[in-house]
């Protein structure tokens, strides 16, 4: 109990020299929490944003090869991924789950819209496509098996207002302008129909009719006339003049890609599409913060070897105090073991305190620290917002893709930053008593005594 | 009966080709004043400090009831069965002389570790008054220093008590209350008292004298 007494009494009878030890520890804990804390939390969301990246796969059209084919011929038109190739790659054992899309670019000529509508049909080819008689889009229906996984609803960027989201597939959200524009509330009807007057079997189309059930606001009003729906009369030939059925694949491991690839061209995919992870988007999130995190890193450990280093020097400096005072203890018959727990007592004393108000300290810098790099890092990558998000519905035909722009990352304290912390704040105590402890466990009382005297 | 027995001791200091102790055998016994005396260098302190058990010897033993010291716990015979009075005072300078005190007798486990009284009447006896007893160490003169260094030799009531010129920093007659003290200690209370001195005042009231010269100890009377 003395041990305790006599530490505690030392602390405030050796003021200045333990004043710059609660300095030098202060300064330590506080940035190493600041450190900890950013690339704890940035580790999480890459490894979260890894996770998912490196799982979702995207199949795209090879444009490249899709133009040199069509410039050699221009009959030629891309094999399409037919719902029984996207059905035969979904059984794949590789996948741990398949979200399903389809699209279809309408009109419907019986509702309002900002533009007069153009009613008449126009001849058009796109490259690699067939020459089609359509009419001009007004409005682009976009169907899922579950809507409120679209990319528009999943980013924010849409939100639902009124109602549901669709559960039939006669049902759909519409936009609030749309809404406007024709007096629509929820459970009145309309019909819309595909661009093309037949399939690609020569059938005529039918005209869809819409119950809605739900209204969506968008910050982006030039997608004001974009309906979401169930995907089912979508890849319907009754309805759709090319009824594709979109699928977005999630690996159960990353490494099952090239083994995917395999499966998925041995379904009959053809060779001008490519099966790949999201390379772009991995570059695009996760550099930037792993970038944050490895700074972090290389922070904490300027900050623990620098503080180390002083630590060691204010120990090497104090030394010669601090053996006049072992020689005197041992001189009166403290143990060894006694007098280097006393000096650990004391060092974790002044921690207990500097450990509590670093914590403090450092919680409430590392959030402001952490909105400052990340804003730097966006600015320095040239992206915002709302590029991150472009990237991610140019990949899967707008339905979701799980990831969306890290705008914000919240610092936050965790129980493991915590022991973290703990674990450096035990280094730095045994670090500050190192000297005077070597010295308290090697020498005989009278040769230190000798020395100082 | 001895009750610290010095067999054949020699003790050289590291790197030193010099030996600062040669062969040196002497007996103390309980009740009696002992007095060394010699030159600086004869090797009075450094035989001091084997008997405090502050250092060790490179040949020979020193017995304490016949129990090898440097075999034994010498944490714990400096705590419990020896006081010494260093000639440097050796106090903790930023604690107050209560406090030197105070924690000295709680490394030896004194049954008056907490007894504010008693360790303010022994400083009392060595003339630290009551103020002076709660200021800094650092602040104090060194005959006043001195004095605490004498009260904490005493605190925790040792058998033996080492002490190397005592009355070096005092007055004549605070010196003379000091040594009063120690062959009271040694004489009414059966402690043995070993001093290393010049003074020749303090040799009157020894019980034997011994002399050192260049490592050897001769009987002096």
């Amino acid at each position: 109990m003395y041990i305790v007494k006599n530490a505690f009494r030392n602390i405030f009878q050796n003021a200045g020299r333990n004043i710059m030890i609660a300095v030098i520890f202060l300064l330590v804990i506080t940035m190493s929490c600041v450190a900890i804390v950013i690339r704890d939390n940035t580790d999480e969301i890459a490894k979260e944003y890894k996770d998912q990246l490196s799982t979702q796969v995207y199949i795209e059209p090879d444009y490249k090869k899709i133009a040199n084919q069509f410039n050699e011929n221009e009959d030629f038109t891309t094999p399409p991924i037919t719902n029984e190739i996207v059905k035969k790659m979904a059984a794949s054992p590789y996948l741990k789950k398949v979200e399903y899309a389809a699209s279809m670019e309408a009109i419907a000529d019986e509702i309002t819209f900002k533009e007069p509508i153009e009613k008449r049909y126009t001849e058009m080819q796109r490259v690699g496509e067939l020459l089609e008689r359509a009419r001009v889009p007004y409005m682009q229906i976009s169907g899922f098996d579950n809507v409120s996984n679209a990319l528009a609803f999943q980013s924010r960027e849409a939100q639902l207002r009124e109602g549901r989201f669709p559960k039939a597939a006669d049902e759909a959200v519409i936009s609030d302008e749309l809404a406007k524009l024709n007096h629509f509330k929820i459970g009145d009807t309309f019909q819309a129909k595909d661009i093309h007057d037949q399939n690609l079997e020569g059938t005529v189309l039918k005209p869809m009719t819409f119950r809605i059930s739900g209204i969506y606001h968008r910050e982006n009003d030039e997608t004001y006339s974009e309906i979401f729906t169930k995907t089912d009369r979508l890849i319907n030939s009754e309805y759709a003049y090319n009824p594709i059925l979109q699928g977005t694949f999630f690996l159960s491991n990353p490494k099952d890609l090239d083994a995917f690839k395999k499966a998925a061209y041995k379904a009959g995919l053809s060779n001008y599409y490519s099966v790949k992870t999201d390379d772009i988007a991995y570059n695009a999130f996760i550099k930037p913060i792993e970038q944050m995190s490895t700074v972090a890193a290389v922070f904490l450990g300027v900050v623990l070897v620098l503080g180390a280093t002083i630590l060691l020097l204010l120990s090497m400096l104090a030394v010669r105090e601090r053996k006049y005072e072992i020689g005197v203890l041992r001189a009166m018959g403290m143990k060894k073991r006694n007098i280097v727990l006393q000096m650990l007592l004391e060092s974790a004393m002044i921690m207990v305190v500097c450990l509590a108000i670093g914590l403090i300290i450092g919680s409430l810098l590392a959030q402001p620290i952490t909105d400052m790099m990340l804003a730097d890092k966006l600015a320095s990558q040239g992206m915002g917002g709302s590029l991150s998000q472009n990237i991610g519905s140019s990949f899967s035909g707008g339905l979701a893709t799980d990831h969306t722009a890290i705008t914000h990352i919240d610092a936050v304290l965790q129980i493991s930053s915590i022991l973290q912390l703990g674990g450096i704040a035990l280094f730095l105590v045994l670090l500050a008593s190192i000297m005077s402890s070597y010295y308290a466990m090697k020498f005989e009382p009278m040769r230190i005594l000798r020395e100082r005297n | 009966m001895s009750l610290l027995s010095v067999k054949n001791v020699s003790y050289r200091y590291e790197n030193t080709k010099r030996r600062a102790l040669k062969n040196i055998n002497i007996d103390f016994e309980a009740g009696k004043v002992y007095c060394i005396i010699g030159k600086s260098g004869s090797g009075k302190t450094t035989l001091l400090s084997l008997l405090s058990g502050l250092d060790v010897s490179s040949e020979g033993s020193i017995l304490y009831e016949n129990n090898d010291l440097g075999k034994a716990d010498r944490d714990d015979y400096r705590a419990h069965k020896i006081g010494v009075i260093f000639q440097g005072y050796n106090l903790l300078l930023n604690k107050s002389a209560y406090e030197n005190i105070e924690l000295s007798m709680a490394i030896s486990k004194s049954k008056h570790t907490h007894d504010r009284q008693y360790i303010l009447q022994l400083l009392q006896s060595v003339g630290i008054d009551e103020k002076t007893a709660f200021r800094k160490v650092l602040k104090l003169s060194g005959g006043e220093q001195q004095r605490i260094g004498i009260a904490r030799a005493l605190s925790h009531d040792p058998n033996i008590l080492l002490a190397d010129e005592p009355s070096g920093n005092l007055d004549q007659e605070t010196e003379a209350e000091i040594i009063k003290i120690l062959v009271d200690l040694a004489h009414n209370q059966n402690k043995c008292v070993i001093i290393v001195t010049h003074s020749k005042k303090v040799t009157k009231y020894a019980d034997e004298i011994w002399g050192m010269s260049s490592g050897n100890l001769v009987y002096a009377g």
